[in-house]
């Protein structure tokens, strides 16, 4: 029998796997241009505010143990808000990570194919991850397991790597832009945690449902200590201009890095794991996206689903013209649709909630008045 | 049998389209198809069309080199005149007929006329070229940077590489030079209440030839100026050196800048306290002025303890900058007199030690801020903590405030004892 369920690691690994490759790409460009010294107060900051999303998405969550949020929609409104719901997770989940899967080709063919198109450059990651997700027994979330603490190593090393260049008083201003920028405006950068829109999938997909308040508690611990040290690195060891025009920051830190004159160019190891990484990720996205696909309409078949899928995100690639629109629908279209989603799906689950709540009250109350 | 053809059919499909789609990026990083330059060189140009001039220095392969037996890989030195950087690039790409690849690229080389003008541009070009590496070493020449280039060819190492990865270890033990890389320079140039500095180097004008050795042959044909052996040599910058050696250029001394202009230099003394107030080097050798010693001169050889605490008070419009520098050294001149067990004596060279090392930190911060004007030990660093905002700081006015900052500086520090015998 195929074993399709994820364990609690697995769960974890996935929606930590889903926050790294934002945060690699351009996340911590976005928080440190718009908060400038103050990024790692910001970063603290929104960390906490995630914890608490997080947990509120748990309690919700645990009223309807094996639902996700396209079940609990189905529960509320019937199948027109499930169809409405597919649709707004399904676009998003699309554009965005057409996006991200433009800017890290588009990074790749700065760095290493100067002289081929970006196309090919996407083509063979979306033939890569339509070949993992037809691979059976969860390989694709199990892998996933082993590549998550290989780059959480690696991001350790960029940060032990670079101290020696560290200018620890980049944190200076405190406030940085001020409290206005760094506490109000700065929720907007609560964007980085995308994995809050992937918990909302998680409860039917558990080996085990109980697990999931440890699960929804460690990956965003985890993710929020990912994005933390990622974010020293780049304050520390840029001055924001420089933040601001580079393609990964990280990246960027990573030519830093050389221990000695025998270990140098480790830039390239880094790569190798990103991508690795990246691949991982847009399997998952894909996966996610083909489970929406499968539970909106009447398709059962994965190999169709998958497939579909990867050719929609190859068709929105090319949306964006250059980078200027690719980082323009970034910064600002897909953070505003994350808050949307992220609001609607919130609105639905204490309404559901509400709903279900009242309903339990009336069949005690009816079973009580029998 | 469908399904296998169609897998079949696909995954052919998928070969052909990868490489298709990668063989021009193959093709373009062939080793037949590029040329590494080691090093560049920046210089104005006589030309009033073409006002650069770049030079890039090439490891001449056939002459030897690491994986030869035979002796050292000599270098090939070329320049080209051009309006912009790039376009320099283009034209030697052209004139070599291979693509030049900067992936080994050591050194940069300004000359002191070109950067009294401003780097600005050059150094943006070079950095957003995903081939120079961040820790490419910015030399000011105080001569032409292609003579330069020209005169940098190892004596000691088999190839020039080799010779520039040399510049980070020297300046740690040293402190004569710093070991300044575009990326630190480029991240200062955005960062403009700093100061910022390169290492400076000179080009020596060969005054006498005594001797010439074999080894010198080959690698002089190329450099062509500087024909080899024993040589005595003055620096065209306008001190005298008097150093002997087969290569022609030496890197003592710090290059300061302002935003993107070169300003001036420091000596060798006031570069040990700009490295010692940056906490880039390790330990360095001074001479104190000390009676009684041959030739009134005491060497010390002095490690950096801990890092130089500064503590920047900005709550008047005059900055207060209180530092204070944590050595201990060992002795090591030493003849028939020296009693270096006797604490008293050793309490009497700290103190001398103390006093000198403060004058030139003293004499240093004077130059920094009356003469240069310039932030260059990142003081600015250390003053953002008492300002809550950008806004605050930028209010504050750093860059105009700096001419007017008090110091306070300590210098702490210990003689332990000689090295190896403690005289009587």
């Amino acid at each position: 029998m195929e074993n399709t369920r994820l364990g609690k690691f697995e769960a974890i690994a996935f929606i930590i796997t889903v926050m790294i490759n934002h945060v690699f790409l351009n996340m911590t460009k976005i928080i440190i241009s718009s908060t400038e010294s103050s990024a790692l107060l910001n970063t603290i900051y929104i960390s906490l505010i995630a914890l608490v999303v997080s947990y509120i998405i748990y309690v919700l969550l645990n009223k309807f143990p094996t639902f996700d949020i396209l079940d609990i929609s189905n529960f509320l409104g019937g199948k027109i808000l499930k169809t409405i719901i597919s649709i707004l997770f399904f676009s998003y989940f699309i554009f965005f990570t057409a996006n991200l899967l433009k800017s890290f080709s588009y990074c790749l063919q700065i760095i290493y194919y100067t002289s081929t198109n970006t196309f090919f450059v996407i083509i063979v990651f979306l033939i890569a991850t339509v070949f993992i997700c037809n691979l059976k027994n969860n390989a694709l979330f199990r892998s996933n397991l082993l590549i998550v603490p290989l780059v959480i190593i690696s991001t350790l090393i960029l940060f032990f790597g670079n101290t020696g260049d560290f200018v620890f008083e980049n944190v200076f201003p405190v406030l940085g832009n001020g409290i206005k920028e760094t506490f109000l405006l700065g929720i907007g950068n609560l964007f980085a945690f995308q994995g809050l829109l992937h918990l909302l999938f998680l409860p039917p997909r558990l080996k085990d449902v109980t697990k999931l308040k440890k699960i929804t508690f460690l990956s965003i611990v985890f993710s929020a200590l990912y994005l933390i040290i990622s974010i020293c690195i780049v304050l520390f060891l840029f001055d924001v201009e420089v933040t601001n025009s580079l393609l990964s920051p990280l990246y960027s830190s990573a030519r830093y890095i050389e221990f000695g004159a025998f270990f140098q160019r480790l830039d390239s190891i880094f790569m190798l794991i990103w991508i690795i990484s990246f691949v991982s990720y847009l399997s998952i996205i894909i996966n996610t996206c083909s489970n929406i696909m499968k539970k909106a309409t009447h398709i059962n078949s994965n190999k169709f689903s998958t497939t579909l899928v990867s050719f929609l995100i190859l068709v929105v690639t090319f949306f964006s013209k250059n980078y200027a629109v690719s980082t323009f629908f970034t910064d600002v279209v897909y953070k505003y649709a994350f808050f949307l989603i992220l609001g609607i799906s919130l609105i639905i689950l204490t309404l559901a909630f509400l709903v279900k709540n009242a309903k339990n009250k009336s069949n005690l109350l009816s079973g009580g008045a029998k | 049998v469908i399904n296998k053809l169609t897998k079949t059919v696909l995954a052919i499909a998928i070969i052909i389209t990868v490489v298709w789609g990668f063989s021009d990026s193959y093709s373009s990083h062939n080793l037949d198809n590029i040329v590494h330059v080691v090093a560049i060189g920046v210089d104005k140009s006589s030309d009033e069309e073409n006002n650069l001039k770049v030079s890039f220095q090439f490891v001449n392969m056939s002459s030897g080199g690491e994986g030869s037996s035979g002796g050292e890989a000599s270098t090939i030195v070329t320049s080209i005149s051009s309006t912009t950087i790039n376009k320099a690039i283009n034209l030697m790409n052209s004139y070599i007929g291979k693509e030049l690849n900067f992936a080994h690229c050591k050194v940069i080389v300004f000359s002191e006329e070109f950067a009294r003008e401003g780097i600005s541009t050059e150094i943006c070009t070079f950095i957003n070229n995903e081939e120079i590496r961040p820790s490419t070493n910015i030399i000011i020449s105080t001569s032409d940077a292609h003579s330069y280039l020209k005169n940098s060819n190892p004596n000691i190492e088999k190839i020039v590489t080799n010779y520039y990865e040399t510049f980070e270890l020297t300046s740690n033990f040293t402190g004569y030079s710093e070991d300044t890389t575009i990326g630190k320079f480029y991240n200062r140039l955005m960062n403009p209440p700093h100061g910022n500095t390169a290492i400076l180097g000179r080009t020596f004008k060969k005054v006498s030839n005594s001797e010439s050795t074999d080894s010198s042959q080959g690698q002089n044909s190329q450099s062509g100026e500087n024909s080899g052996g024993n040589t005595s040599q003055t620096d065209s910058g306008g001190a005298t050196l008097d150093i002997s050696g087969e290569r022609g250029t030496q890197n003592v001394g710090i290059a300061v800048f302002k935003d993107d202009k070169f300003i001036g230099e420091l000596s060798e003394i006031e570069s040990i306290c700009h490295l010692l107030l940056t906490n880039n080097v390790d330990s360095f050798i001074i001479s104190l002025p000390a009676e009684g010693y041959p030739d009134n001169l005491l060497d010390l050889n002095v490690q950096t303890l801990r890092s130089t605490k500064i503590k920047v008070d900005t709550s008047s419009d005059i900055p207060t900058i209180n530092i204070t520098v944590y050595c201990e050294a060992r002795v090591l001149t030493i003849d028939e007199n020296s009693n270096y067990e006797d604490s008293q004596v050793l309490n009497d060279i700290s103190r001398k030690a103390h006093r000198y090392l403060k004058s030139q930190i003293e004499n240093y911060l004077e130059k920094t801020t009356k003469k240069f004007n310039s932030d260059i030990a990142g003081f600015i660093d250390h003053a953002t903590k008492n300002f809550l905002t950008l806004k605050d700081l930028e209010n504050y006015d750093w860059s105009s405030k700096y001419e007017n900052s008090n110091f306070n500086v300590d210098v702490k520090i210990d003689v332990m004892s000689s090295l190896l015998f403690s005289g009587n």
